[in-house]
């Protein structure tokens, strides 16, 4: 059992170990890190070459969790990724053994999603939410903690199969990984371009630690007008017609509250502020709303939209 | 007891306390306010009560809801967010909370009293009830007092008559002017109006009159045939206009009154 001021300390240690492998982007991990501490999963939109991969490795590093990465591609096939039977004749008989595909880890990184067939997506999002896999007539658990990260490139809209909104909403975030920094590029230049070895990162949480977490998550307390504010704006989704014609669904709800919880404990606080929820508020409603004809006539975005909600 | 219990219970107390203290300035100033205006008015004092009760009821149910952890936060802001968390979660047990319950009983010896008061608004308040009071000793010295009912009166009168103008009534032409010199016949005899509410017996002298009440007769009949009328006065007949009308006319002038009867 993790108490909260030793999960303090090594939540500052966890960002200083990150810190050696990534340059900026601090929101981002931070969003990474309540998804995981809320037991969940997050889609990332953001074009290539900013270090998505790179930030879930050293996460899987100091987490010591185990790692890996799937490319989605039209021709993927779901024993692709969930594992497949073998024939096994180590033993001198021929027999049948199963073959875990790399659903089987802590953290896995499917890359571009949207590139992979639908059948894909139906057995992702089995793992996800059930935390199993079916293959054949058998169901493999999956390892707790279990946290999938789908990114998807925004620029190539061609031969993509788009997740519908209903596998969308299985995501706890959705977050957008934008552009470093002049400076941050400067030193992102700087460190990889000298010939250093790439560092080597201390582990700071293990998987009971994690999972310990996610229960210390749960028992953040939260104020009840907080708890009304934050049912507010989702309700507020439903609500705004003329900007967004499909609002969140409950589970919108349940992402804010605990995503908020996660975000007090990461930052050391004992209680959810109103920044916390408003904080979490646009990567967990980003993918949950669709736009009306009218916001995109008006050239606003989710963002632009959750923004005046929270007005 | 918990120490937040005890703590959240003696924040209270002092709030509601203050609270309390802000109703009954508020409401001597409200009670002293219509005090004032019924001087005026020249009404019952005992009047002032009725708005008064009125303005306690709204004032008190006002203030029960204000909620005093917010008011708290507000004056410190180590406590924001973080006290009312700890009043909403207070039954609860877990690390976090107790934690959260000691770091706010640690803090609320941070909430500086004096910041409850709003000495701005005390002092106006001090001033208007000090200003009030000195009203109403000055008017009831004075005696100043509008006689209600007659305003009322006076101030109907010009509507009456607006109305019967619009309803077409003629309104009477007063002449207002009163004549010069001796006005016993417009006024009265002065001495008679100085009787006031007193009994006068008034009683006709017949010596002193110049009726002769002993010639009164009864009435007889009288013949006024022949006419008493003079000679000069008589009668003649005249010929009607249509008698001098030519005959060979007669009968045009009939068909035009024919026609001009239809």
């Amino acid at each position: 059992m993790v108490s909260l001021t030793e999960a303090q300390k090594r939540f500052h240690s966890l960002y200083e170990e990150l810190g050696k492998a990534v340059i900026g982007q601090e929101g981002v991990i931070e969003q990474f890190l309540i998804a995981i501490l809320c037991n969940s999963h997050a889609l990332v939109e953001g074009y290539p070459g900013l270090a998505k991969t790179l930030i879930v490795k050293s996460l899987a590093d100091s987490l010591d969790l185990t790692f890996s990465r799937i490319q989605g591609t039209p021709d993927l096939l779901p024993s692709d990724i969930t594992g497949s039977y073998i024939i096994d004749e180590s033993k001198g008989k021929r027999e049948f053994k199963f073959q875990p595909g790399p659903v089987f880890a802590n953290i896995v990184l499917v890359d571009e999603v949207n590139r992979a067939p639908p059948k894909v997506h139906s057995a992702l999002l089995e793992a996800m939410q059930e935390r199993q896999v079916t293959v054949g007539n058998s169901t493999y658990k999956l390892e707790e903690p279990f946290f999938v990260l789908a990114t998807a490139n925004p620029i190539e809209q061609e031969g993509v199969f788009v997740l519908p909104e209903a596998q969308r909403d299985r995501f706890l975030f959705k977050i957008k990984i934008g552009y470093p920094t002049p400076a941050e590029e400067l030193e992102i230049v700087n460190r990889y371009t000298e010939g250093k070895a790439a560092p080597q990162l201390k582990k700071v949480f293990n998987k009971e630690s994690i999972i310990a977490l996610h229960h210390l998550v749960r028992e953040v307390p939260l104020a009840n007008d907080l708890k009304k504010y934050a049912l507010s704006i989702v309700t507020a989704t439903r609500e705004k017609k003329n900007l967004i014609e499909y609002g969140a669904s409950p589970r919108a709800s349940l992402g804010i509250i605990m995503a908020a919880k996660a975000r007090a404990l990461i930052n050391g606080r004992k209680y959810v502020s109103k920044e916390d929820i408003q904080s979490v508020a646009y990567p967990v409603l980003r993918h949950r709303i669709i736009l009306s004809f009218e916001a995109e006539r008006q050239g606003l975005t989710e963002d632009d939209v959750i923004k005046q909600l929270l007005k | 007891m918990k120490p937040i219990h005890e703590a959240l219970r003696e924040l209270k107390l002092f709030i509601s306390t203050l609270d309390l203290f802000n109703l009954l300035y508020s409401t001597t100033f409200f009670f002293l306010f219509c005090l004032f205006l019924l001087t005026l008015v020249n009404l019952h004092w005992g009047f002032a009560f009725l708005p008064t009760t009125i303005y306690l009821v709204i004032l008190a149910y006002r203030q029960t809801k204000n909620n005093p952890y917010l008011r708290t936060e507000k004056t410190t802001p180590a406590l924001h967010e973080k006290l009312r968390t700890a009043v909403d979660n207070i039954d609860k047990e877990n690390e976090i909370v107790e934690l959260l319950h000691q770091e706010v009983v640690r803090d609320l010896k941070k909430v500086e009293t004096a910041k409850f008061i709003d000495f701005h608004e005390l002092s106006i308040k001090t001033v208007l009830l000090l200003t009030v009071s000195f009203l109403i000793i000055v008017v009831s010295y004075l005696n100043v007092g509008l006689d209600l009912p007659d305003f009322a009166r006076k101030a109907q009168a010009p509507l009456t008559q607006l109305k019967e103008r619009i309803a077409g009534q003629d309104v009477p032409n007063i002449d207002r002017n009163v004549p010069d010199g001796n006005l016993t016949s417009v006024l009265g005899n002065k001495s008679l109006a100085l009787l006031g509410k007193r009994e006068i017996i008034l009683q006709l002298n017949p010596l002193q009159s110049e009726v002769n009440l002993e010639d009164i007769k009864d009435a007889e009949e009288k013949d006024f045939n022949p006419p008493a009328y003079p000679k000069e006065i008589y009668t003649s007949y005249d010929a009607a206009s249509a008698e001098q009308q030519p005959k060979q006319n007669a009968k045009v002038i009939k068909t035009y009154f024919q026609q001009l009867s239809k």
